[in-house]
């Protein structure tokens, strides 16, 4: 086994795989730091379904119960392939289950395992850019954006436990796609850095967003082989 | 969290921004460089744009369209100022090498072809390693646009499907296979000159990211021939763009696809084992010789199609000029006998059936002395008709007997009845036609067929409020239940998913409103107004006594459970042990006199209890057969003071017993093959029981 597949075993979605049948504690904890990281699009998907920000609420709560309080994996096995399309197809699966069944039974029982803030959780959704896609792009979309969200808040949390915090918010900038080294000059100088200085420091940023990213999406995979296929679909993704 | 910045429009490209934990970056931006795998981005222009709007000497205007691999933009050249559309890539440098050669694969192969109905490609070019060709901009909707509002004209759809037919065979001569015709893939110019687009976009189906992708890539299915639709493609050639070019004919005529699911898997599993309506069920008006062009062209066996796309145009030709067309209408016989190829197993069970449906109508012409019923003969020819389609199980045959008379006649399809005591209707599943067929209870004719598209195993009705529930096999690993108005036969609720069904009867109660059913071994309650369903307390039930308010259940170790009924209790009453262990079958209520009947399964024997506190009353053993097995089912004609059994005997002879105080008769039922039932239709004095070719 090389380093890379070793490292794989021990993806969060990997582990919640490996356990098979019969979700164990380490399985558990896996599926849940998944789902706590993910718990958005799945919000923005049942919201995109016409159901109300409570409903919408009590369902994305009530699913992340379910998932881990009934064997769901085994239902939904042949899904399993990326946490990605393993999610979609269990909600999706949950949603055709519910059907019109009144939300009770679950309600105020199950253990609230992400605390999703109901108006923090609309409030992000009223924000979205209303679009015509379809519920499973606006999903994917959404998804994409967490893992950039996430990888991003990682990096800005190592500069800032590095004492650099300044030096992050000064040239995250240079993040996005077409920011030249035209520009660095300016924001040196911000920094009491020397342009070249900057250029270097954003190179270091870059390569550290794009490593981070890579370990955030790994996560979400089993396989190594995987790793390619994903990340071009997820830039096919936000480039739609 | 509180101090969210509003949307805006990203400063960088203008896109729609969404608010994100990215520092008020945009996500858009921060893509390519997030996913790429090298240092540099993906470089793929698009609009509104990520920077480039020029490319290569065009001015990219606006996207066109995506498919599952190419984007398309509307462009000016800018040299010779004209419009065209430019095809690049959708994963632009982040392309893989097989996605690229492929790309190129389809540039070189559409580039060589140059016909009236085929999109002509300009130039092959690339830019900063991204390739990319252009070709004419046609400025119209494609076929898959102009059937939005409905079907479209016979003869308009006859003169577009042999107009792209003959571009298809300019293509296979030149060794071209286009491999995707849809639609969508066929453009009409201002002249509505259809014009093929998209060569050599090969089946991509096994690819997991396609699978996932929502919309265009689901779409394309709908349209490919079965040999490309299997698990491991089979040999394609040209006559599996005969059957693509048959489909969109198809598409054309009825507005939908010859197959379509709910889903990816669904959608292919019917392109390879379903036979499509003919079209003229769907649209009435459509002349016969088109309908059998377009079902020859959709023949799985592709060496049953037309054998070129030139004998295809050359047939709708004849179509058009109002000539005899050469091919002739599929018999239904013939329709059989390739389902039997395919299916042989299931093929065998149901020519049984055929027979054994045959022989009996005769056989009852025969006893009762009086003419076949008319209606019977159609139902049996519908069975006929209806094998091919994709229900591949054994067909159950609804018989009813007449509670004064003894005769039997057999209804047609349909199982597991329930009996609307207000009118007397007769409701029966009909897996095989994959509906509910209602029938008068006194007559036994046909009031009307639900069509469910799913295939409905059992039926339970509730008189009381009106509500009919029905439980149905999908196949896809859940089973469905759906909720039908008595009166208006209208769809109140459903498909609901309900897990796996056990086949064992549900029940409704009468008093209540609640539904029981056993799903993957776990009885429920479903709840009238919620349709939530719930675990009960109590085991499966077996019976239900509306004016008592009470129900019985298979409690632990074959024991029988007495359970009270009402909503905010049901609360186990009693756990009462026979002689014999309960079975899941269903057992016999009286409330007029306040008794059950419990079946024994192993012997002759029924006990006789108090229907509320489960005292013994006494016994019944039947009698007057030999070797009989059990008692398989029983039903209860309370107004008639009327209990009937049904027996099946070690040899597969079934008897009905008829007990009636002291008295027992003994009808020799006309099957060999066991039976289920009975079920009583008092309003009408009808004893309903059914069978199927092989023993239940």
């Amino acid at each position: 086994m090389d380093a890379q597949r070793e490292w794989f075993a021990t993806t969060h979605w990997s582990v919640v795989l490996s356990a098979g049948n019969h979700v164990g504690p380490d399985a558990a904890a896996a599926l849940e730091k998944l789902c706590r990281a993910y718990w958005y699009p799945l919000y923005f998907y049942v919201r995109r379904q016409s159901h109300t920000p409570h409903d919408a609420q009590d369902l994305t709560q009530e699913f992340f119960a379910r998932l881990l309080e009934r064997n769901f994996l085994e239902s939904v096995r042949p899904e399993k392939g990326k946490f990605r399309s393993f999610l979609l197809a269990a909600l999706k699966h949950f949603l055709a289950n519910q059907g019109e069944r009144a939300r009770a039974a679950k309600r105020g029982g199950g253990v609230a395992l992400i605390s999703l803030d109901e108006e923090t959780a609309e409030n992000l959704y009223l924000q979205e850019p209303a679009a015509s896609a379809s519920p499973e792009a606006a999903f994917e979309k959404r998804w994409a954006i967490t893992l950039l969200e996430r990888a991003f808040a990682q990096v800005r949390q190592e500069y800032s436990d590095g004492g650099k915090g300044q030096v992050f918010e000064g040239l995250k900038l240079f993040l996005e796609e077409g920011t030249g080294h035209g520009e660095y000059a300016a924001v040196a100088a911000g920094l009491g850095m020397t342009p070249n200085a900057a250029a270097v420091a954003v190179h270091r940023l870059r390569q550290r967003y794009r490593e981070l990213v890579r370990v955030e999406v790994a996560h979400t995979l089993a396989r190594p082989e995987e790793l390619e296929d994903e990340m071009r679909h997820l830039f096919a993704t936000l480039a739609r | 969290m509180n101090d969210l910045p509003k949307t805006r429009a990203c400063p960088r490209c203008g896109a729609e921004s969404p608010r994100a934990g990215l520092g008020g970056l945009c996500p858009g931006c921060i893509a390519a460089l997030a996913f790429a795998p090298g240092t540099e981005a993906a470089g793929l222009p698009s609009l509104p744009g990520h920077g480039t709007t020029h490319f290569d000497g065009h001015e990219l205007l606006e996207e066109l369209g995506r498919g599952g691999m190419g984007v398309v933009f509307k462009a000016r050249q800018l040299k010779l100022n004209r419009l065209v559309a430019v095809k690049m890539i959708l994963a632009g440098r982040l392309a893989g090498e097989v996605e690229l050669r492929r790309f190129r694969a389809e540039a070189e192969a559409a580039a060589h072809l140059q016909h009236p109905n085929i999109v002509a490609i300009h130039e092959i070019g690339e830019c900063d390693g991204l390739p990319y060709f252009s070709m004419d901009y046609i400025e119209g909707e494609s076929l898959d646009a102009i059937v939005k509002a409905g079907p479209i004209g016979s003869k308009r759809a006859a003169g577009y499907v042999k107009a792209i037919a003959e571009a298809v065979q300019y293509a296979h001569e030149r060794g071209v296979l286009h491999r995707d015709l849809k639609p969508s893939n066929v453009l009409l110019d201002k002249f509505d000159r259809p014009r093929l687009t998209d060569f050599g976009l090969a089946k991509r189906l096994t690819q997991d990211s396609d699978l996932t992708r929502t919309g265009q890539v689901l779409g394309t299915p709908n349209f490919i021939p079965p040999e490309q639709a299997g698990p491991s493609e089979g040999k394609t050639g040209p006559q599996s763009d005969v059957y693509s070019l048959g489909a969109i004919l198809y598409f054309l005529l009825t507005a939908r696809p010859p197959f379509a699911g709910k889903n990816l898997e669904e959608t292919l599993s019917r392109v390879l084992g379903a036979e499509p309506v003919p079209p003229r069920r769907l649209n009435g008006e459509l002349p016969r010789d088109l309908e059998t062009i377009c079902l020859k062209c959709l023949e799985k066996d592709a060496r049953r199609r037309y054998a070129s796309a030139q004998e295809l145009a050359n047939e709708l030709e004849r179509f058009l000029a109002e000539r005899p067309i050469s091919a002739r209408p599929v018999s239904r016989a013939i329709k059989l006998w390739h389902w039997c190829r395919r299916y042989p197993v299931t093929a065998s069970l149901a020519i049984s059936l055929l027979v054994t449906v045959a022989a009996l109508t005769v056989l009852l012409a025969l006893m009762t002395g009086s003419r076949k019923p008319a209606n019977t003969s159609s139902r049996s020819t519908e069975v006929a008709s209806r094998l091919s389609y994709d229900y591949s199980g054994p067909v159950p045959t609804l018989m009813a007997l007449d509670g004064a008379t003894l005769t039997q006649t057999a209804l047609g399809a349909g199982c597991w009845p329930a009996v609307d005591s207000k009118n007397g209707n007769c409701w029966s599943a009909s897996l095989f036609n994959h509906s509910v067929i209602v029938r008068a209870g006194q007559s036994g004719s046909v009031v009307t067929n639900i069509f469910l598209g799913d295939c409905p195993a059992s039926v339970t009705l509730d008189s009381n409020r009106r509500r009919v529930w029905v439980e149905a096999q999908c196949g896809r690993g859940s089973d469905l239940m759906w909720v039908i108005n008595a009166d208006t036969y209208a769809i109140v609720h459903g498909p609901i998913y309900c897990g796996g069904v056990n086949g064992s009867p549900s029940m409704v109660n009468t008093a209540t409103g609640r539904f029981y059913h056993t799903v993957s071994y776990v009885p429920e309650r479903v709840d009238p107004a919620t349709l939530v369903q719930t675990k009960t307390a109590f085991g499966h039930v077996i019976g239900v006594n509306g004016s008592a308010n009470l129900l019985y259940a298979l409690g632990p170790e074959g024991s029988l459970q007495i359970i009270d009924g009402a909503p905010e209790s049901e609360q186990i009453l009693t756990n009462i042990t026979l002689p014999f262990p309960v079975s899941h079958k269903w057992i016999g209520v009286n409330p007029v006199l306040n008794r059950i009947y419990v079946p024994d399964s192993t012997s002759n024997s029924i006990a006789v209890l108090d229907a509320k506190n489960g005292g013994s009353v006494g016994i019944i053993v039947l009698h007057g057969v030999a070797g009989l097995r059990g008692v398989e089912g029983i039903a209860v004609d309370p107004s008639r003071n009327t209990l009937y059994a049904l027996e099946i005997t070690a040899d597969g002879s079934t008897y009905l017993f008829k007990v009636q105080d002291e008295t027992q008769q003994v009808i020799s039922l006309h099957t060999k093959t066991g039976a289920g039932g009975p079920v009583v239709n008092p309003a009408a004095n009808k004893v309903y029981f059914w069978f199927t070719a092989n023993p239940l």
